[in-house]
Protein backbone atom coordinates (compact mmCIF):
# COMPACT_ATOMS: atom_id res chain seq x y z
CA UNK A 1 0.00 0.00 0.00
CA UNK A 2 1.39 3.52 -0.98
CA UNK A 3 2.05 5.38 1.81
CA UNK A 4 -0.23 8.31 2.58
CA UNK A 5 2.06 10.37 4.34
CA UNK A 6 5.94 10.62 4.37
CA UNK A 7 8.12 12.41 6.73
CA UNK A 8 11.47 12.38 6.76
CA UNK A 9 13.68 14.54 9.73
CA UNK A 10 11.49 16.53 10.10
CA UNK A 11 12.69 19.39 12.66
CA UNK A 12 11.10 22.91 13.62
CA UNK A 13 12.82 25.49 15.75
CA UNK A 14 11.19 28.61 17.27
CA UNK A 15 13.59 30.54 17.97
CA UNK A 16 16.21 28.74 19.84
CA UNK A 17 13.22 26.59 21.47
CA UNK A 18 13.45 23.21 19.71
CA UNK A 19 10.06 21.60 19.40
CA UNK A 20 10.12 19.02 17.16
CA UNK A 21 13.42 17.24 16.69
CA UNK A 22 14.18 15.25 13.22
CA UNK A 23 11.03 12.77 13.33
CA UNK A 24 10.27 10.78 10.47
CA UNK A 25 7.77 8.15 10.12
CA UNK A 26 5.12 7.56 7.55
CA UNK A 27 1.55 6.64 7.50
CA UNK A 28 0.63 3.78 5.13
CA UNK A 29 -2.80 4.07 3.04
CA UNK A 30 -5.77 3.69 4.88
CA UNK A 31 -4.64 3.23 8.13
CA UNK A 32 -5.11 4.71 11.52
CA UNK A 33 -1.85 6.34 13.03
CA UNK A 34 -1.86 7.88 16.73
CA UNK A 35 0.55 9.61 17.76
CA UNK A 36 1.10 9.46 21.30
CA UNK A 37 2.50 12.00 23.39
CA UNK A 38 2.61 13.83 26.75
CA UNK A 39 1.02 17.86 26.33
CA UNK A 40 3.72 19.82 24.68
CA UNK A 41 5.83 16.83 23.53
CA UNK A 42 5.28 18.37 19.44
CA UNK A 43 2.26 16.58 18.40
CA UNK A 44 0.66 19.65 17.27
CA UNK A 45 3.83 21.33 15.99
CA UNK A 46 4.51 18.09 13.58
CA UNK A 47 0.42 18.08 12.54
CA UNK A 48 0.82 22.05 11.45
CA UNK A 49 3.97 21.45 9.67
CA UNK A 50 2.27 18.48 7.53
CA UNK A 51 -0.77 20.16 6.74
CA UNK A 52 1.42 22.98 5.55
CA UNK A 53 0.58 25.75 7.97
CA UNK A 54 3.84 26.34 9.44
CA UNK A 55 7.23 25.90 7.47
CA UNK A 56 9.51 23.37 8.89
CA UNK A 57 12.87 24.40 9.50
CA UNK A 58 14.33 21.26 7.83
CA UNK A 59 13.32 18.02 6.67
CA UNK A 60 10.26 17.76 4.50
CA UNK A 61 6.62 16.04 4.73
CA UNK A 62 5.30 14.27 1.20
CA UNK A 63 1.45 13.90 1.99
CA UNK A 64 -0.46 11.77 -0.57
CA UNK A 65 2.82 12.31 -3.25
CA UNK A 66 3.21 16.42 -2.88
CA UNK A 67 5.60 17.68 -0.99
CA UNK A 68 4.24 20.34 1.74
CA UNK A 69 7.13 23.18 0.95
CA UNK A 70 6.56 22.69 -2.55
CA UNK A 71 2.96 22.21 -3.03
CA UNK A 72 1.31 23.15 -0.19
CA UNK A 73 -1.76 24.28 -1.73
CA UNK A 74 -2.23 20.31 -3.34
CA UNK A 75 -1.63 19.29 0.20
CA UNK A 76 -4.47 21.11 1.87
CA UNK A 77 -6.40 20.18 -0.67
CA UNK A 78 -6.22 16.87 0.27
CA UNK A 79 -6.26 16.86 4.39
CA UNK A 80 -9.15 17.41 6.11
CA UNK A 81 -7.67 19.29 9.59
CA UNK A 82 -10.08 18.94 13.11
CA UNK A 83 -8.03 21.05 15.27
CA UNK A 84 -7.71 20.27 19.25
CA UNK A 85 -10.39 23.20 19.80
CA UNK A 86 -13.38 23.99 17.88
CA UNK A 87 -12.99 26.72 16.23
CA UNK A 88 -15.70 27.60 14.07
CA UNK A 89 -17.12 30.95 13.77
CA UNK A 90 -19.38 31.21 16.78
CA UNK A 91 -21.32 34.31 15.52
CA UNK A 92 -22.58 32.40 12.68
CA UNK A 93 -25.01 28.94 11.60
CA UNK A 94 -23.26 26.01 11.46
CA UNK A 95 -25.12 25.76 7.52
CA UNK A 96 -22.81 29.47 6.89
CA UNK A 97 -20.01 28.27 8.45
CA UNK A 98 -20.18 24.82 6.44
CA UNK A 99 -20.65 27.36 3.36
CA UNK A 100 -17.93 28.87 4.53
CA UNK A 101 -15.12 25.83 4.04
CA UNK A 102 -16.95 24.71 1.19
CA UNK A 103 -16.42 28.26 -0.81
CA UNK A 104 -12.86 28.42 0.14
CA UNK A 105 -11.94 24.21 -0.85
CA UNK A 106 -13.93 25.65 -4.06
CA UNK A 107 -16.87 24.02 -4.43
CA UNK A 108 -19.70 25.14 -6.62
CA UNK A 109 -23.28 25.77 -4.80
CA UNK A 110 -24.81 22.57 -6.31
CA UNK A 111 -21.94 20.27 -5.05
CA UNK A 112 -21.75 22.40 -1.46
CA UNK A 113 -25.34 22.36 -0.64
CA UNK A 114 -25.30 18.22 -1.44
CA UNK A 115 -22.03 17.94 1.03
CA UNK A 116 -23.22 19.82 3.38
CA UNK A 117 -27.08 18.25 3.73
CA UNK A 118 -24.86 15.16 3.88
CA UNK A 119 -22.58 15.91 6.54
CA UNK A 120 -24.91 17.37 8.66
CA UNK A 121 -27.40 14.39 8.26
CA UNK A 122 -24.15 12.02 9.15
CA UNK A 123 -23.40 13.97 12.57
CA UNK A 124 -27.54 14.62 13.59
CA UNK A 125 -27.03 18.26 13.39
CA UNK A 126 -29.67 18.75 10.72
CA UNK A 127 -32.14 20.05 13.19
CA UNK A 128 -29.61 23.24 14.61
CA UNK A 129 -28.14 24.11 11.49
CA UNK A 130 -29.65 27.57 10.97
CA UNK A 131 -28.80 28.23 15.15
CA UNK A 132 -25.43 30.61 15.64
CA UNK A 133 -22.10 27.89 16.70
CA UNK A 134 -22.03 29.45 20.13
CA UNK A 135 -24.87 28.21 21.48
CA UNK A 136 -23.73 24.45 20.73
CA UNK A 137 -22.68 22.30 23.43
CA UNK A 138 -19.23 20.87 23.02
CA UNK A 139 -20.38 17.68 22.29
CA UNK A 140 -21.99 19.40 19.06
CA UNK A 141 -18.83 21.65 18.55
CA UNK A 142 -16.76 18.58 18.24
CA UNK A 143 -18.36 17.04 15.83
CA UNK A 144 -19.29 20.33 14.02
CA UNK A 145 -15.62 20.53 13.62
CA UNK A 146 -15.40 17.10 12.03
CA UNK A 147 -18.15 17.55 10.00
CA UNK A 148 -16.42 21.15 8.32
CA UNK A 149 -13.40 19.10 8.01
CA UNK A 150 -15.03 16.44 5.57
CA UNK A 151 -16.88 19.19 3.16
CA UNK A 152 -14.11 18.83 1.02
CA UNK A 153 -14.01 15.18 0.80
CA UNK A 154 -10.44 14.68 1.72
CA UNK A 155 -8.69 11.44 1.23
CA UNK A 156 -6.51 11.87 4.66
CA UNK A 157 -7.98 13.19 7.62
CA UNK A 158 -5.71 14.64 10.39
CA UNK A 159 -7.19 14.92 14.32
CA UNK A 160 -5.82 16.84 16.60
CA UNK A 161 -6.75 15.45 20.40
CA UNK A 162 -10.44 14.82 18.83
CA UNK A 163 -11.82 13.62 22.03
CA UNK A 164 -10.24 15.99 24.84
CA UNK A 165 -12.22 17.49 27.15
CA UNK A 166 -15.17 15.24 25.89
CA UNK A 167 -17.16 13.54 28.29
CA UNK A 168 -17.21 9.65 28.10
CA UNK A 169 -20.43 9.19 26.06
CA UNK A 170 -19.35 11.56 23.29
CA UNK A 171 -15.83 10.49 23.60
CA UNK A 172 -17.01 6.93 22.47
CA UNK A 173 -19.32 8.69 19.97
CA UNK A 174 -16.13 10.70 18.42
CA UNK A 175 -14.54 7.22 18.62
CA UNK A 176 -17.15 5.56 16.60
CA UNK A 177 -17.19 8.38 13.97
CA UNK A 178 -13.42 7.84 13.33
CA UNK A 179 -13.83 4.35 12.77
CA UNK A 180 -16.35 4.87 9.97
CA UNK A 181 -14.53 7.27 8.91
CA UNK A 182 -11.68 5.07 8.60
CA UNK A 183 -13.46 1.91 6.99
CA UNK A 184 -14.66 4.43 4.64
CA UNK A 185 -11.40 4.02 3.10
CA UNK A 186 -9.74 7.22 4.49
CA UNK A 187 -6.45 7.37 6.12
CA UNK A 188 -6.43 9.26 9.55
CA UNK A 189 -3.91 10.64 11.71
CA UNK A 190 -4.82 11.51 15.20
CA UNK A 191 -2.55 12.73 18.04
CA UNK A 192 -3.33 11.70 21.66
CA UNK A 193 -2.39 12.41 25.31
CA UNK A 194 -4.27 8.98 26.30
CA UNK A 195 -2.54 5.79 25.91
CA UNK A 196 -5.92 3.76 26.16
CA UNK A 197 -7.23 6.28 22.99
CA UNK A 198 -4.02 4.91 20.79
CA UNK A 199 -4.87 1.37 22.08
CA UNK A 200 -8.34 1.31 21.27
CA UNK A 201 -8.14 3.20 17.74
CA UNK A 202 -4.69 3.38 16.31
CA UNK A 203 -3.43 0.67 14.01
CA UNK A 204 0.15 1.77 14.27
CA UNK A 205 1.28 4.16 17.20
CA UNK A 206 4.28 6.67 17.08
CA UNK A 207 5.35 7.75 20.94
CA UNK A 208 6.29 11.30 20.64
CA UNK A 209 8.20 12.83 23.49
CA UNK A 210 10.08 16.40 23.63
CA UNK A 211 10.00 16.93 20.46
CA UNK A 212 11.25 13.17 19.21
CA UNK A 213 9.96 10.18 17.91
CA UNK A 214 11.04 7.16 20.47
CA UNK A 215 8.91 4.57 19.51
CA UNK A 216 7.25 3.48 16.37
CA UNK A 217 5.05 0.48 16.20
CA UNK A 218 1.48 -1.81 16.43
CA UNK A 219 0.29 -1.01 19.88
CA UNK A 220 0.53 -4.62 20.35
CA UNK A 221 4.54 -4.13 19.83
CA UNK A 222 5.01 -1.19 21.96
CA UNK A 223 3.36 -3.11 24.49
CA UNK A 224 5.55 -6.04 23.91
CA UNK A 225 8.44 -4.00 24.71
CA UNK A 226 7.16 -5.06 28.35
CA UNK A 227 7.91 -8.42 26.89
CA UNK A 228 7.93 -10.94 29.49
CA UNK A 229 7.18 -8.54 32.45
CA UNK A 230 3.76 -8.37 34.54
CA UNK A 231 2.22 -5.48 36.38
CA UNK A 232 1.83 -5.60 40.33
CA UNK A 233 -0.32 -3.10 41.80
CA UNK A 234 -0.45 -2.86 44.85
CA UNK A 235 -2.49 -0.64 47.87
CA UNK A 236 -1.22 0.29 51.15
CA UNK A 237 -3.73 1.04 53.97
CA UNK A 238 -3.99 4.52 55.56
CA UNK A 239 -1.12 5.57 53.87
CA UNK A 240 -2.02 9.17 52.19
CA UNK A 241 2.19 9.42 51.17
CA UNK A 242 2.13 6.60 48.79
CA UNK A 243 4.67 8.45 47.08
CA UNK A 244 6.92 7.67 49.78
CA UNK A 245 7.17 4.41 49.29
CA UNK A 246 8.65 4.49 45.46
CA UNK A 247 12.41 4.68 45.84
CA UNK A 248 11.92 1.94 48.79
CA UNK A 249 10.45 -0.60 46.42
CA UNK A 250 12.66 0.30 43.42
CA UNK A 251 15.43 -0.96 45.68
CA UNK A 252 13.91 -4.53 45.98
CA UNK A 253 15.77 -7.10 43.51
CA UNK A 254 14.23 -7.90 40.20
CA UNK A 255 12.01 -4.69 40.29
CA UNK A 256 12.09 -3.05 37.04
CA UNK A 257 10.31 -0.02 37.34
CA UNK A 258 7.85 1.20 40.09
CA UNK A 259 5.08 4.45 39.91
CA UNK A 260 1.71 5.27 41.11
CA UNK A 261 -0.94 4.67 38.92
CA UNK A 262 -4.58 5.90 40.12
CA UNK A 263 -3.30 5.36 44.17
CA UNK A 264 -1.69 2.07 43.70
CA UNK A 265 1.42 1.74 43.61
CA UNK A 266 2.41 -0.15 40.14
CA UNK A 267 5.75 -2.33 40.05
CA UNK A 268 7.07 -3.91 36.23
CA UNK A 269 8.72 -6.80 36.76
CA UNK A 270 10.28 -10.03 34.92
CA UNK A 271 10.46 -12.43 38.32
CA UNK A 272 7.30 -12.01 39.74
CA UNK A 273 7.68 -14.49 41.98
CA UNK A 274 10.73 -13.35 43.76
CA UNK A 275 9.73 -9.54 43.91
CA UNK A 276 6.17 -10.67 45.41
CA UNK A 277 7.91 -11.22 48.84
CA UNK A 278 10.57 -8.83 49.00
CA UNK A 279 7.67 -6.45 48.30
CA UNK A 280 5.29 -7.63 51.02
CA UNK A 281 8.32 -7.74 53.84
CA UNK A 282 9.77 -4.38 52.49
CA UNK A 283 6.41 -2.55 53.39
CA UNK A 284 6.20 -5.23 56.63
CA UNK A 285 9.56 -3.80 57.78
CA UNK A 286 8.87 -0.26 57.02
CA UNK A 287 5.59 0.22 59.17
CA UNK A 288 3.09 -0.31 56.49
CA UNK A 289 0.46 -2.85 55.63
CA UNK A 290 -1.34 -3.86 52.54
CA UNK A 291 -4.54 -3.45 51.76
CA UNK A 292 -4.75 -5.02 48.06
CA UNK A 293 -2.70 -6.91 45.83
CA UNK A 294 -3.35 -7.56 42.57
CA UNK A 295 -1.15 -8.76 38.91
CA UNK A 296 -2.23 -7.94 35.87
CA UNK A 297 -1.19 -7.55 32.39
CA UNK A 298 0.99 -4.79 31.68
CA UNK A 299 -0.81 -2.17 29.56
CA UNK A 300 0.07 0.48 26.83
CA UNK A 301 1.21 2.64 29.73
CA UNK A 302 3.41 0.58 31.47
CA UNK A 303 5.35 0.42 27.77
CA UNK A 304 5.42 3.84 27.56
CA UNK A 305 6.40 4.39 31.35
CA UNK A 306 8.89 1.72 30.26
CA UNK A 307 10.36 3.61 26.91
CA UNK A 308 10.47 7.37 28.50
CA UNK A 309 10.95 6.87 32.03
CA UNK A 310 7.78 9.15 33.20
CA UNK A 311 4.48 8.17 33.59
CA UNK A 312 2.51 10.16 30.56
CA UNK A 313 -0.25 11.72 33.43
CA UNK A 314 2.25 13.67 34.96
CA UNK A 315 3.20 16.92 34.09
CA UNK A 316 6.90 15.99 32.53
CA UNK A 317 7.71 19.91 32.12
CA UNK A 318 8.89 22.66 34.62
CA UNK A 319 5.95 25.60 34.53
CA UNK A 320 8.84 27.95 33.51
CA UNK A 321 9.85 25.59 31.01
CA UNK A 322 6.17 24.90 29.55
CA UNK A 323 5.03 28.86 29.89
CA UNK A 324 8.26 29.16 27.40
CA UNK A 325 6.75 26.65 24.89
CA UNK A 326 3.41 28.29 24.57
CA UNK A 327 4.87 31.87 23.86
CA UNK A 328 7.63 30.47 21.28
CA UNK A 329 4.27 28.16 19.85
CA UNK A 330 2.20 31.29 19.54
CA UNK A 331 5.09 33.69 18.28
CA UNK A 332 5.78 31.54 15.82
CA UNK A 333 2.71 30.33 14.69
CA UNK A 334 2.19 32.21 11.51
CA UNK A 335 5.43 31.25 10.62
CA UNK B 1 -11.92 26.46 -12.71
CA UNK B 2 -8.64 26.77 -10.07
CA UNK B 3 -8.05 30.22 -11.07
CA UNK B 4 -11.76 31.82 -10.74
CA UNK B 5 -11.79 29.68 -6.96
CA UNK B 6 -8.73 31.71 -6.02
CA UNK B 7 -9.93 35.16 -7.48
CA UNK B 8 -12.99 34.64 -5.59
CA UNK B 9 -10.95 33.54 -2.20
CA UNK B 10 -10.82 37.22 -1.16
CA UNK B 11 -14.37 37.96 -1.60
CA UNK B 12 -15.64 34.97 -0.06
CA UNK B 13 -13.46 35.59 3.38
CA UNK B 14 -14.45 39.60 3.19
CA UNK B 15 -18.35 38.40 3.50
CA UNK B 16 -17.75 36.04 5.75
CA UNK B 17 -15.83 38.61 8.04
CA UNK B 18 -18.40 41.09 7.63
CA UNK B 19 -21.30 39.05 7.77
CA UNK B 20 -19.75 38.09 11.69
CA UNK B 21 -19.17 41.77 11.86
CA UNK B 22 -22.83 42.92 11.20
CA UNK B 23 -23.66 40.11 13.96
CA UNK B 24 -21.33 41.41 16.67
CA UNK B 25 -22.66 43.71 19.01
CA UNK B 26 -18.98 44.96 19.43
CA UNK B 27 -18.78 45.93 16.08
CA UNK B 28 -21.63 47.31 15.46
CA UNK B 29 -21.46 49.81 18.64
CA UNK B 30 -17.80 50.42 17.85
CA UNK B 31 -18.08 51.14 14.24
CA UNK B 32 -21.34 52.89 13.65
CA UNK B 33 -23.08 53.84 17.20
CA UNK B 34 -19.64 55.87 18.36
CA UNK B 35 -19.22 57.81 15.46
CA UNK B 36 -22.57 59.41 15.04
CA UNK B 37 -22.94 59.82 19.51
CA UNK B 38 -19.36 61.92 18.55
CA UNK B 39 -20.58 63.93 15.80
CA UNK B 40 -23.79 64.96 17.84
CA UNK B 41 -21.90 65.76 20.89
CA UNK B 42 -19.61 67.59 18.94
CA UNK B 43 -22.00 69.51 16.27
CA UNK B 44 -24.30 70.79 19.63
CA UNK B 45 -20.89 72.16 21.48
CA UNK B 46 -19.38 73.60 18.56
CA UNK B 47 -21.69 73.85 15.81
CA UNK B 48 -24.19 75.52 18.27
CA UNK B 49 -21.97 77.65 20.43
CA UNK B 50 -19.66 79.14 17.03
CA UNK B 51 -20.29 82.17 15.90
CA UNK B 52 -19.29 81.03 12.28
CA UNK B 53 -22.12 78.61 11.37
CA UNK B 54 -20.01 77.31 8.62
CA UNK B 55 -17.65 75.14 11.12
CA UNK B 56 -20.05 72.00 11.05
CA UNK B 57 -18.60 71.84 7.53
CA UNK B 58 -15.30 71.07 8.26
CA UNK B 59 -16.37 69.02 11.83
CA UNK B 60 -18.43 66.35 9.66
CA UNK B 61 -16.18 65.60 6.38
CA UNK B 62 -13.06 64.84 9.49
CA UNK B 63 -15.38 62.70 11.86
CA UNK B 64 -16.37 60.95 8.55
CA UNK B 65 -12.91 60.24 7.65
CA UNK B 66 -12.33 59.24 11.08
CA UNK B 67 -15.08 57.17 11.00
CA UNK B 68 -13.69 55.39 8.06
CA UNK B 69 -10.45 54.80 10.24
CA UNK B 70 -12.47 53.31 12.72
CA UNK B 71 -14.41 51.01 10.74
CA UNK B 72 -11.02 49.71 8.92
CA UNK B 73 -8.81 49.44 12.48
CA UNK B 74 -11.71 47.38 13.80
CA UNK B 75 -11.66 45.16 11.17
CA UNK B 76 -8.12 44.95 11.19
CA UNK B 77 -8.43 43.82 14.74
CA UNK B 78 -10.41 40.70 13.99
CA UNK B 79 -7.43 39.37 12.66
CA UNK B 80 -5.70 39.22 16.42
CA UNK B 81 -8.96 37.87 17.44
CA UNK B 82 -9.09 35.67 14.80
CA UNK B 83 -5.53 34.04 15.63
CA UNK B 84 -6.06 34.10 19.55
CA UNK B 85 -9.62 31.66 18.99
CA UNK B 86 -8.08 29.73 16.47
CA UNK B 87 -10.32 30.28 13.11
CA UNK B 88 -7.55 32.00 11.59
CA UNK B 89 -6.36 28.51 10.95
CA UNK B 90 -9.25 27.46 9.56
CA UNK B 91 -8.59 29.86 6.44
CA UNK B 92 -4.48 28.38 7.19
CA UNK B 93 -5.55 25.20 6.49
CA UNK B 94 -7.85 25.51 3.52
CA UNK B 95 -5.75 25.98 0.22
CA UNK B 96 -5.97 29.55 0.25
CA UNK B 97 -2.90 31.64 -0.67
CA UNK B 98 -1.47 34.26 2.15
CA UNK B 99 -2.03 36.78 -0.37
CA UNK B 100 -5.92 36.12 -0.99
CA UNK B 101 -6.26 36.49 3.11
CA UNK B 102 -4.71 39.66 3.43
CA UNK B 103 -6.90 41.25 0.84
CA UNK B 104 -10.08 39.56 1.52
CA UNK B 105 -9.05 41.07 4.88
CA UNK B 106 -8.50 44.48 3.61
CA UNK B 107 -11.81 44.39 1.76
CA UNK B 108 -13.66 43.96 4.61
CA UNK B 109 -12.05 46.32 6.44
CA UNK B 110 -12.67 49.19 3.22
CA UNK B 111 -16.22 48.09 3.53
CA UNK B 112 -16.66 48.52 6.68
CA UNK B 113 -14.98 51.81 6.63
CA UNK B 114 -16.81 53.01 3.93
CA UNK B 115 -20.40 51.72 5.65
CA UNK B 116 -19.88 53.43 8.49
CA UNK B 117 -18.77 56.67 6.65
CA UNK B 118 -21.62 56.40 4.03
CA UNK B 119 -24.07 56.35 7.24
CA UNK B 120 -22.25 59.69 8.31
CA UNK B 121 -22.66 61.05 5.26
CA UNK B 122 -26.04 60.57 5.09
CA UNK B 123 -26.86 62.33 8.73
CA UNK B 124 -24.54 64.67 8.16
CA UNK B 125 -26.39 65.85 5.24
CA UNK B 126 -29.95 65.63 6.12
CA UNK B 127 -29.87 66.80 9.59
CA UNK B 128 -26.88 69.18 9.81
CA UNK B 129 -27.60 70.90 5.83
CA UNK B 130 -23.63 69.58 5.29
CA UNK B 131 -23.03 70.03 1.35
CA UNK B 132 -20.78 67.67 -0.13
CA UNK B 133 -19.97 69.59 -3.99
CA UNK B 134 -19.21 65.91 -5.09
CA UNK B 135 -20.43 62.75 -3.36
CA UNK B 136 -19.19 60.65 -5.84
CA UNK B 137 -15.45 62.40 -5.22
CA UNK B 138 -15.70 62.01 -1.23
CA UNK B 139 -17.48 58.37 -1.58
CA UNK B 140 -13.75 57.63 -3.48
CA UNK B 141 -11.40 59.14 -1.23
CA UNK B 142 -12.97 57.25 1.65
CA UNK B 143 -13.13 54.07 0.10
CA UNK B 144 -9.34 54.80 -0.82
CA UNK B 145 -8.33 55.79 2.98
CA UNK B 146 -10.75 52.94 3.91
CA UNK B 147 -8.46 50.38 2.04
CA UNK B 148 -5.39 52.24 3.12
CA UNK B 149 -6.20 52.13 6.54
CA UNK B 150 -6.90 48.74 7.01
CA UNK B 151 -3.40 47.83 4.93
CA UNK B 152 -1.34 50.21 6.95
CA UNK B 153 -2.97 48.81 10.25
CA UNK B 154 -2.11 45.22 8.83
Amino acid sequence: MENAIEVKELTKFYGSLLAVDHVSFEVKGKEIFGLLGPNGAGKTTTIRMICGMLRPTSGTAVVAGFDVSQKPQEVKRRIGLVPDISNLFGELSAKVNLEFMGKLYGLDKKTRRGRINQVLELFQLKERQNDLVKYYSKGMHRRLTIAAALIHQPEILVMDEPTSGLDAQTARLVREIIIDLNKEGRTILLTTHQIDEADKLAQRVGIIDRGRLIALNTPEQIKSSTEGMRALEIKILNDVDQQRWLPIISEAEGVDNVFLAEGKIRILSKDLSQVIPTVVNLVDKYGGKIENISVAQPTLEDAFINLTGKSIREEPMSKEEYLKRRLAVLRGGLR
Amino acid sequence: MKLLTSLMHPIWIAENDLRQSFKSVRHVVWSLLFPIFMMFTFSFRYGAAGPDIQFINFLIPGIVGMTAMFGSINETMSIVWDKSLGVFDRILAAPVSSTSIIFGKTLAGAVMGVISALVLLIIGRTLFGVSFADISAVLLIVLLASFSFTASEQ
